[in-house]
């Protein structure tokens, strides 16, 4: 009874101490300008499930009127199921965009278990009439959104990927070479030639034209123009056959260092990209010397004049150097002429002749080189040998006339 | 299961199925040739780079080897072909094509150089070399490829996929 006692009071007093409605103050949190500035992104996240979508982009590359489909790997990655509504979201600004009817799913709506994952089939059609170009879409996979800012305007899908698809048409049509590195000299002519190969069932026109490079090239001193190059093609490229772009290009008496240029060809072929009828053209501009090299020798008194001249590992076409690793593409036998002259006019002496081959087989090869049993020659050189024996007293002169060779080396031996 | 083993037999005979592992380019089997017929054969069965005609065409039949090697006056250096001809078969043992455009050798060389590895060991003569599609299979996927190799101290190597613009594999021994 004493226990019910007590209970009543403390009701009584309950009652009498506490209001009517109880008031909760709750003091603010003070919030940094920064904060309200910048509110912190991962905020925007709190109330979504955030889907693991490989692959986020997708690049299709397709042409009008085929389909194909790719596979999309959905991982759920939360303690909860999330519901899956695939469906493709069309950006507003977009030019060309992938239309919802090109697109189709495995699966429509479904539950994704959580900790769970699946696999759904995208298919894609593209229509017989697209045009050729770049089409975009994104492929939302829940209704999560995020607002973005202006001036984007749309809200952003959490759960979704990118797709772009590259509607193309295969060109009728071959062309090569594509690029054209020559060395050339000054005041020299040369003429070269560029096939084009219609492999089409239309006839196409043709109508090549010099162009100079549209990007400033501080390193190009001339560029080619329509005074040094004459084209000469056929107007036209009948079905399944092959005709032949004949270009003539008068180097100038003062050119030096590069000179660069394209050759459209003017093709109008839909299958081809403007870029892909360029016919890239570098022409490396070389003085040939007109005089020898000449090295001066004294003797005195000597017993031999051993003269060695080599055309070493310098290649008949030198590479550019290219990351500074000096890249000599297969070196040919080069050739000069030598003469010995002594002090009382030039010495007739037969050189004895070495010539050094570096021959590659298949056992130094990389593995996908298969080349078991046959040799390669990657590198030739000649030397030159001249012996004078007891050569008279005086200046004698060692003249080099490199004939088809970018350079030599010269040994000179006086015992 | 009789028919099946029939079948298996039938296959290996007709040579679909290798018994050897080796990956060997292996042509249309045909009755005994006479030297012109193999000729002939063996010039159909050349590849040349990308719609190029090979102006020269030399063939050297030795026995069951036969050697070819080919140019085009429009490409820089020689394809060589090693077939053999055995009971009716040619069969491209190895071979070495070098006949391309000079330009696209530079671009594969500075494709090659764009790997570290590369870049850092390469040094000495280099070769580019055309890698028909079967080979690049065993290292890549079948597609044609182009192997740009340094012959100096070490044989340093890159396998470029010049379509992608990047080095596949890369070899240094």
């Amino acid at each position: 009874m004493d226990l019910l006692k007590w209970i009543a009071v403390l009701m009584v007093l309950t009652a009498i101490l506490i209001p009517e409605s109880a008031e909760v103050i709750v003091k603010p949190i003070p919030i940094s300008p920064d904060q309200i500035a910048n509110p912190n992104p991962m905020d925007l996240y709190k109330n979504m499930t955030r889907l693991i979508i490989e692959p986020r982009f997708k690049h299709v590359k397709v042409k009008a009127g085929e389909d194909v489909s790719f596979k999309v790997k959905l991982k759920n990655p939360t303690n909860k199921d999330v519901v899956i509504e695939p469906k493709v979201v069309i950006s507003p600004y977009a030019e060309r965009v992938v239309e919802e009817g090109w697109i189709s799913f495995s699966k429509g709506k479904f539950v994704l278990k959580a900790k769970g994952e699946e696999t759904l089939e995208i298919s894609l059609k593209v229509p017989k009439d697209a045009e050729k170009g770049g089409y975009s879409c994104m492929i939302a996979f829940t209704n999560d959104t995020i607002p973005t800012p202006f001036p984007t305007g749309m809200p952003k899908y959490v759960n979704s990927m990118d797709l772009h698809v590259y509607v193309w048409i295969p060109p009728s049509v071959k062309i090569y070479p594509r690029n054209v590195f020559k060395y050339v000299e000054a005041g020299e002519k040369y003429e070269f030639y560029i096939t084009v190969e219609n492999i089409g069932d239309k006839t196409f026109k043709l109508n090549p034209k010099i162009k100079q490079e549209e990007h400033y090239m501080p390193y190009v001193e001339t560029t080619l123009d329509e005074s040094m190059v004459k084209i000469t093609a056929p107007p036209t490229i009948p079905p399944h056959s092959k005709v032949k772009v004949k270009v003539e290009v008068n180097v100038p008496s003062t050119a030096e260092g590069s000179l660069r240029g394209f050759i459209d060809l003017g093709i109008d072929d839909p299958g081809l990209e403007e870029w892909t009828q360029r016919i890239s053209v570098n022409l490396q501009v070389y003085e040939k010397p007109t005089e020898p090299f000449v090295k001066v020798v004294k003797i005195e008194n000597a017993s031999r004049l051993t003269v060695k001249v080599s055309t070493g590992m310098i290649p008949s076409e030198i590479m550019p150097i290219m990351f500074g690793v000096n890249t000599p593409f297969e070196s040919k036998a080069a050739d000069l002429d030598v003469r010995l002259i002594a002090p009382s006019g030039e010495v007739e002496a037969k050189p004895k002749i070495l010539e050094r081959m570096i021959v590659t087989v298949g056992k130094n090869a990389p593995p996908w080189e298969e080349v078991e049993g046959i040799y390669k020659v990657v590198s030739a050189s000649k030397t030159y040998t001249y012996v004078i024996n007891n050569p008279e007293n005086g200046i004698w002169k060692v003249e080099v006339m490199p004939k088809s060779c970018f350079g030599f080396s010269i040994e000179v031996e006086v015992e | 299961m009789r028919w099946i083993f029939v079948f298996l037999i039938t296959l290996l005979f007709l040579g679909c199925v290798q018994i050897n592992g080796t990956t060997n380019k292996t042509v249309t089997p045909e009755p005994t040739k006479s030297p012109k017929n193999l000729t002939e054969l063996v010039k159909e069965n050349l590849q040349p780079f990308d719609g190029f005609e090979y102006d020269n065409i030399s063939v050297k039949i030795d026995g069951d080897r036969i050697l070819v090697k080919a140019t085009c006056s429009e490409l820089d250096g020689e394809d060589v072909y090693l077939f053999a001809y055995d009971n009716g078969t040619l069969t491209l043992k190895s071979y070495c094509l070098e006949a391309l455009p000079l330009a696209l050798k530079e671009k594969a060389v500075s494709v090659a150089l764009t790997n570290e590895t590369i870049a850092e060991n390469a040094n000495g003569i280099v070769t580019v070399r055309r890698i028909l599609p079967h080979t690049s299979a065993k290292f890549y996927i079948p597609k044609e490829l182009f192997s740009v190799t340094w012959h100096g101290s070490r044989i340093v190597s890159a396998l470029v996929d010049l379509e992608e613009e990047r080095v596949v594999e890369v070899y240094v021994k």
